[in-house]
């Protein structure tokens, strides 16, 4: 019973995020604030239905929902789509919407394809730290999707010869920060987890390699803006390409390197 | 000589035009060493002063830039920013110590069996290992055999001069930490360890261990017998092989109450006692590293609420 209701409020969720996605396109293509207004509505349906589920998942799996493939990306999703409404008070800002709400949609359809068993909590999984890890590491990336559609918007205003597509580039910049600041506490907390389960701090290995290559992008990122006055379009190519790593040490790494993490799927 | 050598040094590292390529340099590195695995290329000295000098180069340019973020950010701005690259320094300064000092010795344990090892002032003694598995019931998948263990207890007693002195247990994420020494039983490498009983024709009896990381080779009467070990229905079996020419050729199997007669000898097996890998180590570079962490995290947040609020205070847009 729970598990059908389980499943509708991820399907809800899902179709939700597509339909808000589509009308987000009218509306930015139409130029039209009322087809945008109603996106962002149907999105905060979607994003309720998100956090639903996610909580009756925590329910009935009696542990925090960040464990399995399939709890990791709806959480993320969340996470994600969480992130925009944050900034979407703003009606100029919605315009991010036709950017960072297909990442969310594209987490919820890649979930549709996972196992959606719910598996109890291996013991070495138990205790706040992992959780700690996990949670600031997926609130890090969130944040970098927030930069990543934000400097795309920014990239689009500014080829159409928008007077004021700076707001957004302001926008990839306090996102960033957040960003740049979870990333870091989620690698100090992953090696701290690391450490009590597999003796070391450190291994290299590939997820933990592409989260350092990931954490160097999003620190050059900073320190273009801060020491060399990076700004507007230059900024935005690199957050472009702090995102393409972050998608490569999320998804990439998993299918193309062996790994530790994983341990469920991997030993 | 001497002084102008550290102000050239200095001013090379505090160059943009230094530091940028460094960033790069090691972007890419760490990025072909990922992608082609280099044995040990993340731990080899060139790597780690490539990390050392970019903490350094970051920490330069930021005192290079000091008044520019002064003027601009303000004062608050400028100690978190301090505070972050002077934390990434001390976190590398903290790996790069840590490669010289303390020891780490990887051991096997078995049942009620003892390790005596150099730097510890005490001895370790495995009473029991307390191992369950996951049951079906528990995870509806295949591989069960490949998931850690649901229960993965060392009970362990460490002796001082030969008596008691403290009983705990150790599992995988939860290490047993004893005057900064660290005791951490192995995730995967836990089993059994066999004895081989081997009676002559004079009923002289000999006890043979039987590890399964390093098997011996026995000799029987004239022949070389060596023994591959597992655990059946909760009983202990023994196969035994001999090598004729280039092959393995098995010479029958050991069970408990089923011993097996070769050339006039009589081979049994012991009862089976488990055992565990364990890492035994210390790290008396951890407090400069949990140093280092927490400051690059503070100067991150102090940074970032301070400036925010004294551009608001300023009603100035950020960087």
């Amino acid at each position: 019973m729970l598990e059908t209701l389980e499943l509708g409020l991820f399907w809800g969720a899902t179709v939700l995020y597509g339909l808000a996605w589509a009308w987000h396109l009218a509306g930015w293509k139409r130029a039209s604030q009322a087809r945008t207004g109603a996106a962002v509505g149907i999105l905060w349906a979607g994003w309720l239905l998100n956090v639903a589920m996610v909580g009756l998942r925590w329910v009935r799996a009696e542990h925090v929902p960040m464990l399995s493939a399939f709890e990791f990306v709806t959480f993320f999703a969340m996470l994600v789509v969480g992130g925009f409404l944050l900034f979407a008070f703003r009606e100029r800002n919605r315009m991010l919407g036709v950017f960072l709400v297909p990442v969310g949609l594209l987490l919820m359809v890649y979930a549709a394809f996972m196992s959606k068993d719910i598996e109890p909590e291996l013991s070495i999984f138990k205790g706040l730290l992992l959780q700690v890890h996990i949670l600031t590491t997926l609130l890090g990336y969130a944040a970098w999707a927030v930069t990543f559609a934000a400097s795309i918007c920014y990239l689009y205003l500014e080829r159409k010869g928008d007077k004021n597509p700076g707001l957004f580039d302001q926008m990839a910049y306090r996102a960033a920060f957040f960003a740049f600041a979870f990333l870091t506490l989620g690698i100090i907390t992953g090696a701290l987890w690391g450490d009590r389960v597999f003796g070391q701090l450190w291994f290299w290995d590939p997820k933990e390699t592409w989260s350092f290559i990931t954490w160097l992008i999003f620190m050059a990122y900073l320190h273009a803006r801060y020491t060399l006055e990076w700004r507007g379009r230059r900024a935005a190519i690199l957050a472009i390409v702090g995102f393409a790593a972050l998608v490569f040490t999320y998804v990439g790494v998993d299918f193309l390197l062996p790994q530790i993490h994983g341990v469920q799927e991997a030993q | 000589m001497g002084i102008s050598l550290l102000k050239t040094a200095f001013r090379l590292l505090a160059s943009l035009k230094v530091a940028i390529p460094l960033l790069v340099v090691l972007t890419a590195i760490t990025i072909t060493g990922s992608l082609f695995p280099t044995p040990d290329l993340f731990w080899s000295d060139a790597y780690l002063a490539l990390l050392g000098v970019l903490g350094l180069s970051l920490l330069f340019v930021t005192i290079q830039h000091a008044p520019m973020i002064l003027k601009r950010k303000g004062r608050n701005a400028l100690l978190g920013v301090i505070m972050t690259h002077l934390g990434i320094l001390v976190l590398i300064a903290g790996v790069i110590y840590g490669g010289y000092t303390g020891f780490r010795h990887e051991i096997k344990l078995v049942e009620g069996e003892v390790a005596v090892l150099p730097d510890l002032p005490f001895v370790i003694q495995l009473d029991a290992l307390r191992i369950e598995e996951y049951r079906p019931e528990d995870f509806p998948r295949d591989n069960l055999e490949k998931l850690p263990k649901k229960v993965q207890d060392s009970h362990v007693t460490l002796l001082k001069n030969g008596r008691p002195w403290i009983e705990a247990t150790a599992a995988p994420g939860r290490p047993l930490r004893v005057d900064g020494i660290t005791l951490l039983p192995s995730i995967t490498e836990v089993g059994w360890f066999f004895d081989l009983i081997v009676t002559d024709p004079l009923s002289r009896e000999r006890t043979i261990p039987v590890p399964p990381w390093e098997p011996p080779v026995v000799t029987v009467g004239e022949r070389q017998v060596m023994a591959h070990g597992r655990m059946l229905g909760g009983n202990p079996e023994l196969e035994l092989f001999t090598k004729e020419g280039d092959a393995l050729v098995s010479l029958g199997k050991v069970r408990k109450d089923e011993p097996l007669s070769l050339d006039g000898f009589e081979i049994s097996v012991g009862p089976a006692r488990r055992y565990t890998a364990m890492q035994v180590y210390n790290r008396p570079h951890e407090p400069v590293l949990v140093a280092g962490s927490a400051l690059m995290f503070v100067g991150l947040v102090w940074h970032f609420y301070f400036r925010h609020r004294d551009r608001r205070r300023e009603g100035r847009q950020d960087a």
